[in-house]
Order: structure tokens, then sequence, then C-alpha cells
């Protein structure tokens, strides 16, 4: 996972968000179980209708251990993450916005790039220590995954949740998940720099 | 938030304008082209949650699972597919009782019961829209190949397929060539004589059929029985209806429905995974392919190891020579494991797994004695098996019957504590690791002879053959036997080889060892479908298919000139193009191919390239496809067909769905005519196959189809009066009446609840009701019927057993070891769950997912060679040869692969995923009325590994085939590569 998040000195990334709303709606994902079979990511794309190359959701693959003997046990792991915004406490690609572009919204935590506003510097793409936002070529704007908030606000789930064949991506309110993750008693798991406060949960 | 719902709002209404367009006059390049704009700009599908959708429920075809789906439809244009609640497929509803009405689920558009769709079903909306697709009937030009295409009307279409005449009399060097057209060739009744065939020495008595077997059908993948084996078998009348079978999973059906003695219902047998404690995949892609992907994926991952009673002991062992999701899952949580056999090698593994049972009493001794149905049902068991039954030690093998012995009338023998017995007079447990002699002879029964032919080997033998850690087979062997629920699971793996059929028939007799066949938590057939009928006065297929399938040699010489499958019931199409180009068995006029793309599928491609290619040996060549597809762009015409989102039709499913079902596919978008119930296509010089297919029959006068096609009163001029009339019978009674439930919830649905899936009658365990199926029955280890017939090629009967094998040529032959010396390295392939083999390439929101693929290699090997992932290498086989078609051909055999280097592939490999290196579809530029048209070089991206396959060392131009199934030896290809 890059490092990138560093590109913002610290007291400029505080400065830049505001007081966290009441709820944050937000994503689990049991990595036990994701077989890595991308319907998360189709489903997204249909649901979405994102360029080709710009998704708002990647399932990639970990490749753990060597395997060289076929005598010997092979000690090999591959691990399956699937990787939207993390929609996290404090966005770095918010703070990096020069134009303010991208809002946290109050009501449901939900991070978004307002198209209009938005000039495709790629300064949020930089920022983000997940590389999630995207540059669309045509329409020279960037863009991300808004947790699919035209359902949500219906009382939606997100596409990529519904879609989900191996049944291993749950939405909700992150004290509900949390909650829900404690009940099962599974293991939470950390993908990558958590300085952002990435509100996407991820257990073992 | 709110500027960003406004960009949506905008760009709906540009899409609404799009669709105003292709209602008002036509879709073709206005759709395609605003399409293509559409797709830059996020968010501009129209609202799925508008007030003006309608939702149609169909069957996605995507791949061949049959998945039901739910169509989003915003003032005629589709918006967004999601998995039908209704069907099992796609989602898990059995608390809820029955699902009879469209009421029973909250399925709308803004339900809370949503189906799940794989990757490629999510996709579909892509497919339908692609300014790939054809629009236009299509007649060549150039020479053959040449690419070079103008647009024709359909009647004059029609008319030129079906009368002939001098029809590429404007092409360089055909102006004399006349072509007989379908008309006369369906309906020329006379036997084939001299004129059609060289070979007339090597018809059966009853010769090779009538003239009318000069027409052949190919098709890729067809759902749309039964209207297409109406068209070929009963309609034009012919014995070939070629399949892609023998690349796929052919042998795997024949061998299962063979052992486990079920009707050819081309399901199989799988795992149930829901009820399992162990489970072995070998050769399986589970999770990834093996279709349907989605719903073995949520069965294994959600009922078998995370709500299933034995999910926390649950073991899955994953046996295959590539690390696959199903292998990464199943080593997660450090529970199961990872057998990375060498490829070809199953037999070793299977048959060294037989041997550590039978030398263990790793196998249920009770229920293998068992001799008939009464003793069974004693036993408390549903079914039994022919362990106990004679077999004779002499050529040929077949098993004592009651009249061998002077007893009276049975079908088999058994020994009753050393006597012999006629079966269905046993009254107990029969005598089950013995033999005898009668009248000089001996017997043996099923079990001592698999015991035997188990210990030709030792178990350190086959580990060393398998290349795997020493002790493996037995502590696998041995953990297997003492589950609860053990169960072994194959797909193409095991099969796919020229072994195949005794490797699917050893790893069907392991489960039958351990008696977990039709069992909760076993091996499990699937059922049988929902059905209808359309009846007629219809043609009989007389004759020899022309790849020999289903078909013994009588001939007068005592070997063939080329192989003939008597066991195959599916067909052997590769033979086909490998023997037309000679006139094996006979010549043939003209070759249809519908949806379907040997060119590229095949293993060996370059011997159906050079098929296609030669007049004299296919002089007509038809292809109904929806694009412009490495086969299609080597035929004389191209009918452009619609997608599976514009069809009518149905498809069953398979398990671990265990209940009946049956998915009602219709159009989502387009509409039928009022008055005719023509379909109109939303690209209106588009049409169904089904239509195509009907409209050739009425101009050719065949039965089956037009004025009383479907009987007296009974008109059939288009799909939709075929299908309407379908859904009239048997299962079905309302046809496709838009009230019926069946067209609103889009199929016909069994609740797979519990209650439905399993049955409890039998004190020894839970069966599954197997509904359609027949649950009572004798299980035969034992293949008589292989025994007894012999290899066209040699003259020796084949065996009734599995044998210790790996890869073998025509002749039974292995292949000269010292071809490794040379070509140290072994072909493998496999499948994404984003991809099938050749129609996902095309839709570029698949492709996007990996843009491309590579030549995967080992750590190992990679430090030997000295390359790491991106650099390039060179690989050829030992038949291998130059093709302009493949941009990475070097000439002289060597094809250029990039490499990335993982653990994922055990050592000795080079393993290639399909799907890529595409050179039609779109891939590369072609021309119609000297224009060019949509392509996009991201098809063709990555490469592809069908022309390195080698060939049969005796035939020359085909890749080995098993001579009993029929299918391709897929796997383990001999290669050198060198660093470039």
């Amino acid at each position: 996972m890059s490092e990138r998040g560093a590109f913002i000195p610290e007291e400029v990334l505080e400065a830049s968000f505001k007081k966290p709303g009441p709820k944050q709606y937000t994503l689990w994902v049991d990595l036990e179980h994701c077989i890595g079979c991308q319907s998360c990511t189709m489903g997204c794309k249909a649901e979405n209708n994102t360029p080709v190359g710009v998704d708002y959701n990647r399932v990639i693959e970990i490749e753990e251990g060597e395997f060289k003997n076929p005598k010997e046990k092979p000690e090999v792991r591959v691990y399956f993450v699937p990787m939207p915004c993390m929609h996290c406490g404090k966005p770095a690609c918010m703070a990096a916005c020069p134009v303010g572009a991208i809002t946290k919204r109050e009501e449901d935590g939900i991070v978004l790039i307002d198209k209009d506003k938005c000039i495709g510097c790629r300064y949020c793409a930089w920022a983000c220590p997940y590389g999630h936002p995207q540059f669309n070529a045509e329409a020279k704007v960037m863009e991300k995954c808004t947790l699919c908030v035209q359902r949500v606000t219906k009382g939606l789930r997100p596409a990529c949740v519904e879609t989900c064949t191996a049944k291993v991506r749950f939405f909700g309110e992150v004290n509900d998940l949390t909650k829900l993750i404690r009940e099962r008693r599974a293991q939470r798991a950390f993908v990558g720099p958590t300085t952002t406060e990435p509100s996407v949960m991820y257990t073992k | 938030m709110n500027t960003e719902m406004k960009r949506r709002t905008f760009l709906k209404l540009s899409a609404a304008g799009v669709a105003a367009v292709a209602v008002a006059s036509n879709f073709k390049d206005v759709e395609a082209a605003e399409w293509k704009k559409q797709i830059g700009k996020s968010g501009s599908q129209p609202d799925p949650v508008d007030g003006e959708m309608k939702v149609v429920r169909s069957v996605c075809l995507m791949c061949h699972g049959g998945c039901g789906i739910q169509a989003k439809i915003v003032k005629g244009e589709l918006v967004r597919l999601t998995g039908n609640p209704y069907h099992p497929n796609t989602y898990d509803y059995t608390a809820k009782g029955d699902i009879v009405e469209e009421s029973d689920l909250d399925a709308g558009p803004n339900g809370k019961d949503v189906g799940t769709l794989c990757p490629k079903g999510n996709a579909g909306v892509y497919a339908l829209y692609s300014p790939f697709r054809l629009q236009h009937p299509l007649k060549r030009v150039g020479p053959r190949g040449s690419e070079k295409w103008k647009t024709i009307p359909w009647e004059q279409a029609i008319k030129e397929i079906c009368n002939g005449g001098h029809l590429f009399k404007d092409v360089p060097g055909e102006a004399k060539r006349y072509v007989e057209g379908l008309n006369s060739i369906l309906n020329n009744n006379k036997p084939i004589g001299p004129e059609d065939s060289d070979y007339m020495d090597e018809a059966p008595p009853g010769g090779y059929g009538p003239k009318r077997n000069q027409f052949v059908w190919a098709h890729g993948r067809n759902e749309q029985s039964p209207l297409t084996p109406r068209f070929v078998s009963e309609s034009a009348g012919v014995p070939h209806m070629l399949n892609h079978c023998s690349r796929c999973a052919g042998t795997f059906y024949n061998v299962v429905e063979d052992v486990l003695n079920l009707p050819p219902y081309e399901i199989g047998a799988y795992a149930d995974y829901e009820y399992c404690d162990y489970l072995i995949s070998l050769g399986s892609n589970v999770t990834q392919a093996d279709y349907p992907m989605q719903v073995r994926a949520r069965y294994l991952q959600k009922f078998g190891k995370r709500l299933g009673p034995y999910a926390k002991e649950f073991k899955h062992v994953v046996v295959d020579p590539r690390f696959t999701n199903a292998a990464a899952k199943a080593t997660h949580n450090g529970v199961g494991e990872w057998i990375p056999i060498k490829p070809t090698t199953d037999a070793y593994f299977l048959l060294g797994m037989i041997r550590w049972i039978l030398e263990n009493s790793g196998y249920k001794k009770d229920y293998l004695s068992i001799p008939n149905e009464r003793v069974a049902k004693k036993e408390g068991r549903r079914n039994w098996t022919d362990m106990a039954y004679l077999v004779s030690t002499k050529e040929p093998k077949r098993y004592l019957t009651g009249k061998d012995v002077g007893l009276g009338q049975s079908d088999f023998v058994v020994l009753m504590k050393g006597q012999p017995r006629m079966f269905q007079e046993a009254d107990g447990l029969a005598d089950l690791d013995a033999a005898t002699t009668i009248n000089g002879a001996e017997y043996k029964t099923v079990f001592r002879m698999l015991r035997e032919r188990a210990q030709e080997k030792t178990i350190e033998e086959c580990e060393t053959v398998c290349d795997i850690p020493s002790g493996a087979i037995s502590r696998i062997a041995k953990e297997f036997t003492s589950a609860r629920h053990p169960v072994i699971e194959m797909f193409r793996g095991p099969v796919q080889q020229s072994s195949g059929y005794g490797n699917g028939q050893a790893l069907c007799i392991i489960n039958v060892l351990v008696d977990n066949v039709d069992r909760k938590g076993g091996f499990i057939p699937g059922h049988a479908a929902y059905k209808g009928e359309v009846k007629g006065n219809l043609r009989k297929a007389a004759g020899v298919s022309i790849c020999r399938h289903n078909s013994k040699y009588q001939g007068k010489n005592p070997t063939a000139t080329r192989p003939w499958y008597p066991l195959a019931r599916r067909t052997v199409t590769p033979e086909f193009f490998a023997s037309v180009q000679t006139g094996y068995p006979y010549k043939i006029k003209a070759y249809l191919n519908y949806y379907n793309n040997p060119a590229y599928t095949m293993p060996f491609n370059l011997t159906v390239i050079d098929a296609l290619l030669d007049l004299k040996a296919l002089p007509l060549t038809v292809s109904i496809d929806a694009y412009m597809g490495e086969t299609s762009m080597l035929c004389d015409y191209i009918l452009p067909d619609t997608e599976y989102l514009e069809r009518l039709g149905g498809f069953k499913t398979y398990p671990p769905v265990k209940t009946r079902v049956w998915g009602l596919r219709q159009p989502v978008v387009g509409s039928f005519d009022p008055k005719t119930h023509r379909y109109r296509s939303i690209r209106p010089d588009t049409k169904m196959a089904d239509d195509i297919l009907i409209d050739i029959a009425i101009k050719c006068g065949l039965p089956g189809f037009g004025k009383d096609g479907g009987g007296p009163g009974v008109d059939i001029y288009n799909s939709w009066d075929f299908w309407n009339e379908y859904y009239k019978h048997y299962d079905f009674k309302e046809g496709l009446d838009p009230k019926s439930s069946l067209v609103k919830m889009g199929g016909k649905f069994e609740n797979p609840a519990p209650s439905k899936q399993y049955t409890s009658a039998y004190s020894s365990g839970d069966y599954v009701t197997f509904p359609g199926g027949r649950p009572v029955r004798a299980l035969y280890v034992y293949q008589q019927s292989v025994a007894l017939n012999k290899n066209s090629m040699t003259g020796k009967h084949f065996d009734g057993l599995p044998q210790y094998r790996t890869i073998i040529d025509c002749k039974e032959q292995p292949l000269d070891p010292a071809i490794w010396k040379e070509y140290p390295f072994q072909l493998h392939t496999w499948k994404d769950a984003f991809h099938t083999q050749s129609r996902t390439m095309n839709n570029l929101w698949l492709a996007s997912i990996k843009p491309q693929n590579y030549a995967e290699i080992n750590p190992a090997d990679a430090e030997r060679m000295g390359v790491k992932t991106g650099d390039w290498v060179k690989a050829k086989s030992p038949s291998s040869r130059h093709t302009p078609y493949y941009s990475n051909s070097l000439g002289d055999g060597w094809y250029k692969y990039q490499v990335r280097v993982t653990s994922r592939i055990r050592p000795g490999l080079f393993s290639i995923c399909q799907s890529y290196g595409r050179f039609g579809a779109g891939a590369r530029k072609w021309y119609t009325n000297g224009k060019e048209q949509p392509h996009d070089e991201r098809i063709g991206a990555g490469f592809h590994i069908n022309p390195l396959y080698m060939t049969d060392p005796v035939l020359k131009n085909i890749v080995m085939i098993d001579p009993v199934g029929g299918a391709t030896q897929s796997f383990g290809t001999p290669l050198r590569l060198e660093r470039l």
C-alpha cells in the first residue's frame, strides 16, 4: 500500500475537516470469504456507468509466501481485498482539493466530489493513501466511489453489496457494523495507513 | 451532493434523447456512438428509480450457469441487470415458502429481495449496446478470410444460402465455382455413395446415411434447445449436431452418467457443499469458473464454510496445478490445503487414493456387498453397486450372466459364500473381494478387479508421478475416509484429457467407495428441469455422424483411417475439422456455424482455420453470430444474431440447486409485432437466430416449421410461435401469456428448501430427492459398454476400469519420454471469474478488469531462466507453426509471451488463462462496403495458447483426444521456453 498520505502536512489536513456528522455509513468486508470474483467491481460499474478504466471499486490480489519445491508443503497465501473509497473520517483527498470540490456529508459521512467544481488537477488521487480517486479523461474530472449515494438516500444498499456473490460485503452505520463484527467474533484487519481514519472495515 | 444529482439529471435527459432516437428511426450508428459517449460520463444512465421503469425477468447467458436476471428498463433502454430473486441461483429464499406468484417476494426495482449476479452477468448491459455488434447480413467480397464484406438484404442472404448458384462469381478464382444451396442438400435423401466418399470400405453395413448428412451444423453455446436440435436433427434430419463438448465437459457428463447410472440430462454430479465436511476439489476451479459460478461460490463460502452445520470442521482440499481462488480460500484459515499436482497425472492421484482406501478398509464394505434393490432396502440404502458382480477375465470382458452359469435369466451373477447366485435372488450381502472358476474360465468380482488395478502401482510411485510431497495421497485418503461426509468433486481438470474418461471414472469410484452418491452432503447428481413440448411430423436422423461420435467402427478393414468414437455421447468436433479436408468419412457440402468460435477456442486451432479456408472441404459456410468472431470472419456469409437479452427460450440450471428450475428467457428490449409476433430488435437489421433458422427451414420446405409445423393447426413462423407452443405443454400451460407467473417471474421455480431437497426415508441417512431422476438404482464401477467396444485405430478392446495413464495418443500409446528433454515445460490453462472462452474480451467492461493476461511461471523457473515479471519469453511445442493471425507468432512455431512470475503456479508450467489474445470480434480492423467498422485493440490484448497445443503423434493435425470420452488433451503439452 502506498504511503502517499504524507503529501499533505498534518496541520493542513486537520484544519480542513469540518466537525464530523452524527453518523457514518460505511462497508464491512469479510476477507475470509471474499473469493475475488469482481462481482462488486462490475456491479458498481453497471450501477454508476463509469468509463472503461475508471472503477469506484476494484479487488486487488495480495500474494504472500513463495512456493518453489513441489516436494515440500506449499506456503503460499493469496488475499483478495476489495477496495472501494474508504470514506475516511479525515479524508486526505478533501484536504488536498484546491477548489473545495470534495465534501464529507454530515448526515452520513459519505465523501463526494462535486464534478461541477472539480478542475481535474488530480491532487486528491495523490493525497489519498489508497490511490482511490480516478481521473475521467473524457469528462476531465475526478471520480470516486459515492457509496451509491443515489441508492443510499432512497433507503437502498450500494450495488456492490447487493451483487456480492459470496455475501461478504455488508453496508450500514459504522457503530452497527462494529457491533455485528463483535458478535461474529471476527478479527479486524487493516489494509493500509490509518492516519485518515478509513471508515471501511475489514475482517480477516 | 446537489450538483452531483443535477449532473445525473442532466445526463439522464441526454440518455432519454438517445432512446427516443432509437425508437424513431434505427439504432445502429447513432446508438453505438451515443453509448460510447455516455460510457465516458459516470452517472449518465437513466435514474434507476425512475417512475417509468419496467422490470423484465429473463435468464443470463454471459456464461452457461442459467442464473435468472432482472432487467430494469427505462423508456425502452436497458439500464441495469441484477439477479432475478425468484431464481434460486441468485437469492436464498428457502425460508419464504413456495414461490408461486410474483407477490411472494418483494422483488420490485426497489424491493428488499435482490438477487446477485457475477461480474459477467453484471456486464450484460455492455453486450447489448456493444459497438462491436454486427448490424446487417454480410457476404464476403474477397477470397475467404480476406475480411472484406458487403452488406446484403436478408431476403438475398436466405435466398442465396438456400438456393445456391455461382454465388462468388465476382471473387477471383471462383468465377466458375457452383455452390450447392441448402435446399437441394437437405432434401437429397439418396444414400451417400462413392461420389461422396473415398472411404466406402469403412462404412457400416447400413452405409453413411442419406446425402443430406453433408450438411453440418456446429454450435458453441446453444441455449435455444429444443428449437435448435429440432432444426438440426428433426427438421434437416442430420445425425451430427456438433457442439463444443470435447473442449469442455462432454466427458464429465458422459462418465458421470455411466458410473452413476443417470439419465442423460447433461447435468453431471457435484459436491453438496452445504452438508459435507471434507471436500476435495480436483481440477475444479470452483469460485472462479465452473457454472453456475456464483451459486457454487455462495453455497461453498456461505453455507459450507460459514453457516452450515459442519462449518467449524469443514476442510477443503484443492488438488490443482494452480493455487486457484478456491485454494486461496481453502488455506485462508489454515485448515484446508492445496496439493499442487502435476498436470495430466490425475489418474495416479485418484487410483493411488483408491489403493489406500482398499488396503486400509476405508470403504463401506456392507454397502459395496449389496447385490440388489431388495437387500439395499433392507440395509437402509437407496442405491447399490456392481462391486460384487462377477466379470470375465478374458476378452470381451463381460459381466457373467445367469445364462453363462446355467442358473437362469439374469444380467449379473454374484458369489454367496463362494457359490454363484443370480444377483436378483441373493437375499443378503454377497462376497466382495472374490474370484471363481466356472467351466474352466476365471471370473472376478468388480471389487477384486479394481483392487488389482489399483495395486499395479505403489502409492509412492503415484506421488512421484504426481510430483507432490511424499505421504500426501495416504494422508488425504485417510482424512477423507475418516470424515463424516466426505466428497471428492471434479470438473474439467481430470476429464479434459486423453485419459479423461478413466480419470472421471476413478473419481466417481472414490465417491462410491465411501457411499456418498446421492447422499445429503455427498456426491449429488443434477435434476431434471421443467419442460414443455412442440409436436410435429418430423424427420429422423440416420447414418454416421461426421465426427463418428456415438458410432461404432464396422468397416471392412480391421482398423479405420481415423478414429471413431462409439462411446462418446457428445460430439468430437475437433475431429470433424481435422478430417473434413480429406473428406473422411464422407465429403461435406455446407457448414452452418451457430454462436460458435472453433477457430479461436479449439486447441490447435490452426487445423480449424485451415479447414474453414478450404473451399473444397467446406464449399458453403454460413455463420450466425452477433460479432465478427474469428470463425465468422473466415466464413462466406454472416447472419447477425441478436444478443441473449433479445431472445426467447429458456434454460435449466445446475447443482448446488437441487430442486427443479426452468428460467424463461425473454427479450428485455425491442418488441414483438402485434400481429405476427415476429421480434423487432433494437437493431432493426438483426434477427433472432431462432427466426433465421425458421426462415431457412421454411425456404427449404423442411418439416417441423411453417404451416402446421407444430402439428395440425399449430403454425410455427417465428420464435414466438415456437416458444408460445412449447410453454403450453407438460410442466407449463399458459404459453407466453404476459399475465402468467411464468412470464412475470421469469420462469418456474421450486423452493430449494431442505424439505424439498432431501428425503429421510432411508435408515442409513438422508438422500437428495433427485427430482425427475431415477433415485433407486445400481451404480456401475465397471463399464462393460466401454470394455466391449474397440479402439478403431488398433482393433483392441478398451478397458472397463480406470488405468494408470497420463497423456495418450489415438492408439492409446504414451508420449515418447524423450520429448520432455527437448520440451521440458508443460502447457497449462485456467479461467478467470470474469471471462468465458470467447465472448468477454469484446465486452470492454469485463476486459477492463484485467486488461491483459500473462504467461505465468513459477519463481523457481524464472530464476533458472533469468526472467522477472514483465520480461518476454518465446515458446514452442512439437507441433506449433506460424500463422499470420497471431501477432505474437515469431515464425518457425515460436510465439512470444510476456511473463508474470507467481507462486500460484507450480514449477514446470507455462500457465495462461483463457479468453485473451483475440484476433477477431473487433480486435482488428475490418471492412464492410469498403468502410472501416468499429474495432478496439483492447479486445485483442494479451495472449492465447491454442496454437501451441501438441498434436496427436499418429494423426498429426489434431490435438490428442480421449478415445473413449472424446475430450481434448487440454493440459500438459510439452513446451520449450527461451528468454527473449
